[in-house]
């Protein structure tokens, strides 16, 4: 998702937590503070639509998570959007 | 019938493949099969108008004002190469054709098929009622953002009907916004349909010590609007009258099931039986080799829980079971897996991390077996018969996939298990459920009707050739 032709088709980075696997470690707190976030002590909330500047970030916390609950992904291209609505 | 398929080894991964269902488990079950090496074509029929989107955040941080709800469409995590034909629902299966009829009148033919429509939000019972403005159902994105308006504008006072997982998210969400909220359950607590009034019970204590006016055993006996058509009155079975302009109707799923009428599935507002590989499974009993059913939607015989069809309302589950339809699909019945995957969930309110392995709604006992239930943070242990069955942790994620390895061994209960934090008093009590569970992860039909048996016999035939071996995916 990050090499240069998906860049060039403009695809947004995405992330998606698998919550039932998450132990909350926390570790993508660390590594990534904008996108991961703990709302009371086992609370981990996060933005599936990261901020480009975060993306990085979302990358080392995806790696960081001991248990793999981290996915990232991209979203749908707009060519496919506007073939998609009716 | 429109079957080309050869007769070749990789007859499996050619074909036209139609996903009736483009959320979670269609979109997950889509990606899985092209990684599985599915090569044929593909199409995903959505009646919505959005892309697909993630539920769970709608009634934590949507609602709460922590998270656009245009940040919610899920990840693409595999390339699909597919046709979408969104924004129109299918009406109707025709298993002899091999087509799907759409609403626009067209046919949409297959050589297999994946049923993936999920539930919906059963809707108030008095139509004239729910039609009120500021009676409001939560499952979709347009319903989270009505609602997340209303609660934005504020609220004198919201009401919420029904104390299950979504009506106890959404009184977290209404005390953290420091609006005035009534919870109304019919049960003797919330969210005792899924964990039992012992686990019930503390969960009333956490909604209570938070300033939600929690009213057990009580029911809504109208909803009264004013001269507008707007919600101004509740009055309820305790005798009180409130004053609401908000209520928000969560009392239990319905599964998408109308459009599989004549068909011939087996197939209900309980779900689509299906056997163990997740074929689903006719009226007559006989399996349909050309049809899979994933997610919320199914209802499929686990080896874990022999007596029952499973049909759960859990993320973890849509997601697993799209990688088992997937890989039996493409990979034929010569390599079919059961679908084994341990029913898990998590739920987020009051700042507490409520996570659930197993299924607790069959037991028969339950113990605190480790933490404080004062401070909040416990694991509870569900058994059935003298065995583990499920485990519930409030804070305390960390220690459930130990009790996920010991559910699936059939470990006894009480745990011969040396934990720290063992609570002084660890006498199972019973566990409390309300005779009708509701909203319930699991339904046995009081007789059981050809479909069920069929899947459960199919299971008992697989789980004694033993297939494959008991494994969760977690860890
Ligand atoms: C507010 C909310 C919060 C939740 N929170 C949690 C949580 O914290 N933890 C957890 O484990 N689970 C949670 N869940 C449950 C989780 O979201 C579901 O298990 C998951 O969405 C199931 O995915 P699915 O694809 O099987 O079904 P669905 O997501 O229901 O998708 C089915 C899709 O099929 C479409 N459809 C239906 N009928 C037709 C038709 N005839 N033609 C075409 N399309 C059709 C529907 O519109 C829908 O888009 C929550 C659910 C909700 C609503
Ligand atoms: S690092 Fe992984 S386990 Fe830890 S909180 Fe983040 S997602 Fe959860």
């Amino acid at each position: 998702m990050n090499d240069e032709t998906s860049a060039a088709r403009k695809r947004r980075m995405k992330v998606v937590v698998d919550l039932s696997r998450c132990e909350v470690f926390a570790q993508c707190v660390f590594a990534s503070p904008t996108t991961f976030v703990l709302h009371g002590d086992e609370v981990l909330e996060y933005d599936p639509s990261p901020d480009e500047a975060a993306h990085e970030q979302v990358i080392l916390a995806a790696r960081a998570c001991p248990v793999q609950a981290i996915s990232i992904g991209w979203s749908e291209e707009p060519e496919d959007m506007e073939a998609r609505v009716p | 019938m429109t079957e080309h398929l050869d007769s070749r080894t990789d007859r499996f991964t050619r074909g036209r493949v139609v996903i009736v269902g483009a959320s979670l488990a269609g979109l997950r079950t889509a990606e899985a099969l092209r990684q599985e090496g599915f090569t044929g074509a593909l199409t995903l029929i959505g009646d919505e108008p959005h892309l697909p989107y993630d539920r769970p955040p709608l009634s934590k941080q949507v609602l709460a004002g922590r998270l656009p709800v245009e940040h919610t469409p899920l990840a693409r995590l595999h390339d699909l190469e597919a046709s979408w034909r969104c924004g129109v629902p299918a009406v109707g299966l025709s298993l002899a054709d091999g087509h799907v009829l759409l609403a626009d009148g067209q046919h949409v033919p297959f050589d297999r098929l994946i049923i993936a429509t999920g539930a919906r939000a059963r809707p108030w019972l008095h139509p004239a009622e729910a039609a009120l403005d500021g009676v409001l159902l939560l499952r979709t994105r347009d319903d989270a953002s009505r609602l997340r308006a209303r609660l934005a504008a504020g609220s004198p006072r919201v009401l919420i009907i029904g104390g299950g997982f979504i009506g106890a998210e959404v009184a977290s969400v209404c005390r953290a916004l420091d609006l005035r909220v009534t919870v109304v359950e019919r049960g003797p607590a919330p969210l005792a349909g899924a964990l039992g009034t012992v686990v019930g019970s503390i969960a009333a204590a956490v909604q209570r010590d938070h300033g939600v006016d929690l009213r057990c055993d009580t029911t809504v006996t109208t909803l009264e609007g004013d001269a507008d058509g707007r919600l101004r009155r509740v009055h309820l079975s305790d005798g009180d009258t409130l004053d609401v302009d908000v209520a928000l109707v969560a009392i239990g799923p319905l599964r998408n099931t109308e459009w599989l009428a004549g068909s011939g599935l087996a197939a209900d507002p309980r779900g689509v039986v299906c056997d163990a590989f997740c074929r689903a499974i006719d009226e007559r009993g006989e399996i349909q080799e050309r049809v899979f059913v994933a997610g919320d939607v199914a209802r499929w015989p686990h080896p874990l829980y022999p007596d029952e069809l499973l049909s759960v309302e859990h993320w973890s589950n849509a997601v697993a079971q799209a990688r088992t339809v997937a890989q039996n699909l493409v990979h034929g019945p010569a390599a079919y897996r059961a679908h084994t995957h341990l029913p898990s969930f998590w739920s987020h309110q009051f700042g507490i991390n409520i996570k659930s392995a197993g299924v607790p709604a069959l037991a028969d006992q339950v113990l605190i077996t480790q933490g404080s239930v004062d401070d909040r943070r416990f694991v509870a242990a569900y058994g059935l018969g003298g065995r583990l069955i499920a485990a519930v942790t409030f804070n305390q994620a960390r220690m459930l996939p130990v009790y996920q390895a010991l559910i699936e061994a059939s470990a006894p209960l009480p745990i011969d298990f040396k934990a720290s934090d063992r609570p002084s008093d660890t006498r199972p009590l019973p566990a409390g459920f309300p005779a009708a569970p509701q909203p319930s992860p699991t339904m046995a039909a009081p007789t059981r009707s050809r479909a069920e048996h069929a899947a459960t016999s199919a299971m008992a035939m697989e789980h004694a050739a033993s297939r494959t071996s008991l494994t969760s995916d977690a860890g």
